[in-house]
């Protein structure tokens, strides 16, 4: 009798621990995106501060930067709606060589669409390096940093 | 008097010789979309990227891309992880850039709207690893805007992509790459 309930026992054990370690891999394997909105930002910086780094060292701005989340402030030279899936903004900057821009989600579209041009605008946005691919591509010549997933954080109007 | 007709017949020259001259038009656009599509056992996984830039010109028909692999969304964040960190090793190569011509380029009139043919080849760097790669797409020329849409597969082991041991049999080795681009003529 005992030795039937021991079994039984070491069973549920045994049971308990594969649900535990199915919930464990169901959870890692869909773990959520990052919410930027949620995220407090790595650096906050202008976009010429950040472009100016990036146009001097690329490889240590990666290492700084890459993927981080962080806070933007720059003045608008463009709004492009062109691709629904993502409006994007482009921030002057006082280097001559490039700009910043920034990809909005979807549903950031209408406040996208409310950015004046030449306004200066906060973003907070995943970094996802420097597009500078001039070297190789006369026709893409620009240098750029890019922005994913950003949300505006502040809409200033500055004269 | 003779002066004046002189000077009008050299202007007349020179503007023609400047029209001859102005090289063409190029499109540009920041906001073209790739994406590919791998089906396994367990899982299609699937990136899509709406940020690439490209441009080119409708004189010698020169085109390129410029592909932040950083900027490929996945449905779970895993396999954005695993994408960037195991396969694509983005933060060693950052990028993916095409070099290539529009080859049957006369064939296109941008002055008519219209669907055309168009057969793109040229220099495709994933990684550390360039190959040639040649594909048959479409351009829609509407005023002027110009979709080109293209579809081409790339085998994994071209491009120094390597598939861990233990998944190897559930990714496929070739992945259709699809591009779908939406180009403005470029104010010059």
């Amino acid at each position: 009798m005992i030795k039937k309930k021991h079994i039984k026992l070491v069973l549920y054990i045994k049971l308990g621990l594969i649900a535990m370690v199915a919930i464990i891999v169901f959870f890692v394997f869909n773990k959520p995106h990052r919410d930027v909105a949620q995220t407090a930002p790595a650096f906050s910086l202008s976009a010429t501060e950040l472009f100016n780094n990036y146009d001097a060292n690329e490889a240590a701005s990666n290492k700084k930067y890459l993927d981080k989340v962080l806070q933007v402030e720059g003045k608008v030279l463009e709004i492009i709606l062109e691709n629904p899936a993502k409006p994007e903004a482009v921030f002057t900057t006082e280097n001559a060589a490039g700009t910043v821009t920034c990809g909005f989600k979807p549903e950031e579209l209408e406040k996208v669409k409310a950015i004046k041009i030449h306004s200066t605008i906060t973003i907070k946005g995943e970094c996802k390096g420097f597009n500078n691919s001039g070297d190789i591509l006369d026709l893409l010549s620009e240098k750029d940093v890019l922005f994913s997933k950003c949300i505006i954080i502040d809409h200033l109007e500055k004269k | 008097m003779m002066n004046f007709k002189t000077l009008n017949l050299a202007l007349l020259i020179m503007s023609l010789f400047s029209f001859k001259n102005d090289g063409g038009k190029e499109y540009f656009t920041k906001t073209g979309t790739i994406s590919f599509f791998s089906s396994t056992p367990v899982e299609d996984i699937a990136g899509i990227n709406h940020q690439i830039t490209s441009a080119f010109e409708t004189n010698g028909g020169k085109m390129q891309f410029s592909v932040m692999i950083t900027a490929f969304e996945f449905e779970k964040k895993m396999m954005q992880e695993h994408f960037n960190e195991n396969y694509m090793e983005s933060d060693k190569f950052p990028k993916s850039t095409f070099n290539g011509q529009i080859e049957n380029i006369a064939a296109i009139d941008f002055s008519k709207n219209g669907t055309y043919k168009a057969i793109v080849s040229g220099d495709l760097t994933i990684k550390d690893k360039t190959n040639n790669v040649k594909t048959l797409g479409t351009f829609v020329v509407n005023g002027e805007s110009v979709n080109a849409k293209a579809e081409f597969k790339v085998k994994l082991a071209d491009y120094n992509v390597k598939v861990p041991g233990l998944v190897r049999d559930k990714i496929s080795e070739d992945i259709l790459i699809k591009v779908d681009m939406n180009y403005k003529l470029k104010v010059k």
